[in-house]
C-alpha cells in the first residue's frame, strides 16, 4: 500500500512543517491550501490518510470531509483545528472524522496516527479490494 | 302714537266736549225756548253717539289684542320643535301640534287625532304605562320626564319624554291632561353609549393587570385599581391617603421628587420611570410608571399613574445581558486560541523536530526543552479558554477586574 498522506491546512507554514516531519518519517505527502484544491486533487489521485484542518478559507474542513466521505468510506481522515469544544467533536464525528487534534499538536502525535492509520488499514487488507 | 291710541284719544275728545254743553241737573229746563230743548236733545244725542263709538273703539282695540295674541300662541302651539298635546283620560288626542304628529308618525295633526282612539293600545309598547301615566297624574296632578317607549305609525319605536298636567273642571272633575312631549331617542342611545363606554374604561381599569393611580400634587394617593393591592400586597385601607412614597425603596424618594417636581414645572404631559418597590412582604419588586398630569383648564391639579411589574422583565433583561456577554466572553476566546494556536503550532512542531535534530545528548537540547514547557504551558491556557463555560472574575490591578480562567472553565 502507497503511504501518501494529503495534508490540507490554509497556512503555507504549518503545510511545510507537516510535510518535512511526515517525510522524514517515509510517507508521501501531498498539500493542499484550501479543500476546494484538495477536492481538486483528489479527482485524479486516491488517498487513505487525510489531516484536514477546519478552519479553511472557503468550504470548511467540515464540509470537505462530507464530500469526500460520499465516495470513500474506507480512508482515515484525522481533523485538526485551533480551536473545539464537545460540540465541535460530535460535529466530527457526524461529518465522518476518525479522530481529531487540538493545536498546538505534537508531531509525534501525528506521526503515531498515521502509523495506527496505516496499520489499520493493512490490518484491513484493502490492498485486495479496488478501492483505493 | 299707535291706532289704538289714536282712537281712544278720539273719543275721550267727543266725551268731554259733550259733557260741558249737557246741563249737571234739570233746574231751568222750562225756562228755556223749544228751540234751545231740540238743540240740547241733540247735543245729548251725540254725545250718546260719541260715547257708544268710544265703545266701540275700546272693544276693537281689546279684539285685535286678543286675535294678535292667539296668533302668537297658534304660531309657537304649530312651529314648536317640542310637542304640545292635551289628551283625555280614555286615551284619546283632543289636540295636538304637528310636532306630536311627527314624532308619532302622522301626516298632520288631524290625522292623528282622527286615528288615535287609545293611544295606549295603539301607540304604547308598554301600555301598561299609560295607566302609570295617568295614575300619577290622578294623583299627582303632574308628571315631569315620563319615560315610556312608543310605536310610531311606521311600527317603528322611539322613545318619549312627557312634562304634563292635569286640567280640571269647576268641581274638581279631569277635564284633560295637557302638556310637553320630547324624543329622547337619540338622547337616549348617547346616553347609553357614554355609560356603556364609561362601564368598559372603568371594567378596563379594575381588572388591568397594570397599576392605575392617581395622586395631588402632594403625590398623596387618592385614587387606585385592584392591581395597586395584587403588586403591593397593601389593602386600599392600608394604601388609601398615603404618600406614593409610602411603597417606593427609600434610596428612590429623593430622585423621584426630583423628577416629578421638574415634570410639574415644565408641565410636561408624560414621563416615564423606573424604580424599586418593597411590596408588604418585604419583597422588592420594580415598576415602569408613566405618569400623566392632570389639568382642570389650565392648572395642574395632580397626577395620573400607570405603571407595570417589570421585575421579571428585569430579570430577563440580565439574564439576557448576562448571557450576551458570557457569549462574547467565549467567542473571544474561540478567537484567542485560533489565532494563538497556529503560530504556536508551528513554534511546537519546529522545537519539536529541533530537539529531534539536536539529539537528547546535545547542550543544547535544555533551551529547547524550556521552549516545549513554555508552548505547553501557552497550550494549557487556550485548551482553558476552549473550555470557557460561565464568568467568573477576580481583581487585577486596582478596580479592573479579569476573568477567572480557572473557575470560568471548570
Amino acid at each position: 500500500m502507497e503511504k501518501k498522506i494529503l495534508v490540507v491546512d490554509d497556512e503555507e507554514v504549518i503545510r511545510n512543517m507537516f510535510q518535512e516531519f511526515l517525510s522524514k518519517n517515509g510517507y508521501e505527502i501531498r498539500l493542499a491550501e484550501s479543500a476546494e484544491k484538495a477536492l481538486d486533487i483528489l479527482k485524479t489521485e486516491s488517498f487513505m490518510v487525510m489531516f484536514l484542518d477546519l478552519k479553511l478559507p472557503g468550504i470548511s474542513g467540515m464540509e470537505l470531509c462530507k464530500k469526500i466521505r460520499k465516495d470513500n468510506d474506507v480512508g482515515i481522515i484525522y481533523a485538526f483545528t485551533g480551536y473545539t469544544d464537545l460540540f465541535g467533536l460530535i460535529d466530527c464525528r457526524r461529518a465522518g472524522f476518525d479522530d481529531f487534534f487540538t493545536k498546538p499538536v505534537k508531531l509525534e502525535l501525528l506521526l503515531q496516527a498515521a502509523q495506527e492509520a496505516f496499520a489499520k488499514l493493512e490490518r484491513w487488507n484493502i490492498d485486495e479490494y479496488d478501492i483505493t | 302714537m299707535t291706532r289704538k291710541e289714536s282712537k281712544s284719544k278720539k273719543a275721550s275728545d267727543l266725551r268731554k266736549r259733550a259733557e260741558k254743553k249737557v246741563p249737571k241737573s234739570t233746574e231751568g229746563i222750562g225756562d228755556m225756548s223749544a228751540n234751545e230743548d231740540q238743540k240740547l236733545i241733540h247735543e245729548f244725542q251725540d254725545q250718546q253717539v260719541l260715547r257708544l263709538q268710544e265703545s266701540i273703539a275700546e272693544r276693537e282695540s281689546a279684539e285685535e289684542e286678543l286675535r294678535r295674541s292667539e296668533k302668537w300662541y297658534r304660531s309657537v302651539f304649530e312651529n314648536a320643535w317640542v310637542g304640545i298635546f292635551q289628551s283625555i283620560p280614555e286615551g284619546r288626542f283632543i289636540r295636538v301640534n304637528p310636532a306630536v304628529a311627527k314624532m308619532y308618525g302622522y301626516d298632520s295633526p288631524d290625522e292623528m287625532i282622527s286615528t288615535i282612539t287609545d293611544v295606549a293600545k295603539q301607540h304604547y309598547v308598554d301600555p301598561l304605562k299609560r295607566d302609570l301615566f295617568k295614575n300619577i297624574l290622578d294623583e299627582q296632578g303632574h308628571v315631569e320626564d315620563f319615560q315610556f317607549e312608543i310605536f310610531r305609525k311606521d311600527g317603528s319605536k322611539i322613545l318619549i319624554s312627557v312634562n304634563a298636567r292635569t286640567v280640571y273642571d269647576d268641581k274638581g272633575g279631569i277635564l284633560y291632561y295637557e302638556g310637553t312631549q320630547t324624543d329622547i331617542t337619540e338622547h337616549k342611545i348617547l346616553e347609553d353609549m357614554i355609560r356603556e363606554r364609561e362601564r368598559r374604561y372603568r371594567h378596563l381599569v379594575e381588572n388591568s393587570g397594570d397599576i392605575v393611580y392617581t395622586t395631588d400634587l402632594r403625590g398623596i394617593l387618592t385614587y387606585f385599581n385592584p392591581a395597586a393591592e395584587r403588586v403591593t400586597g397593601y389593602t386600599i385601607s392600608q394604601l388609601f391617603g398615603k404618600h406614593f412614597h409610602f411603597v417606593v425603596r427609600k434610596d428612590y424618594h429623593e430622585q423621584l421628587d426630583k423628577f416629578y417636581d421638574k415634570q410639574l414645572l415644565e408641565k410636561t404631559p408624560t414621563s416615564y420611570y423606573e424604580f424599586p418597590i418593597v411590596t408588604k412582604d418585604g419583597k422588592e419588586k420594580w415598576l415602569g410608571q408613566q405618569v400623566q398630569l392632570i389639568f382642570e383648564q389650565e392648572d395642574v391639579v395632580g397626577f395620573q399613574a400607570t405603571a407595570r411589574d417589570i421585575t421579571d422583565r428585569l430579570k430577563a433583561e440580565e439574564e439576557q445581558h448576562r448571557r450576551e456577554i458570557l457569549s462574547a466572553i467565549v467567542e473571544t476566546a474561540g478567537m484567542v486560541c485560533h489565532e494563538l494556536n497556529q503560530p504556536l503550532q508551528v513554534i511546537s512542531g519546529h522545537a519539536e523536530m529541533l530537539s529531534v535534530n539536536l539529539g537528547k545528548e546535545h547542550p543544547e537540547n535544555g533551551r529547547v526543552n524550556i521552549m516545549e514547557e513554555q508552548i505547553a504551558r501557552i497550550a494549557g491556557i487556550t485548551k482553558k479558554l476552549m473550555k470557557i463555560t460561565k464568568r467568573e472574575t477576580r481583581p487585577y490591578v486596582e478596580e479592573i477586574k479579569i476573568i477567572d480562567l480557572d473557575k470560568s472553565a471548570s
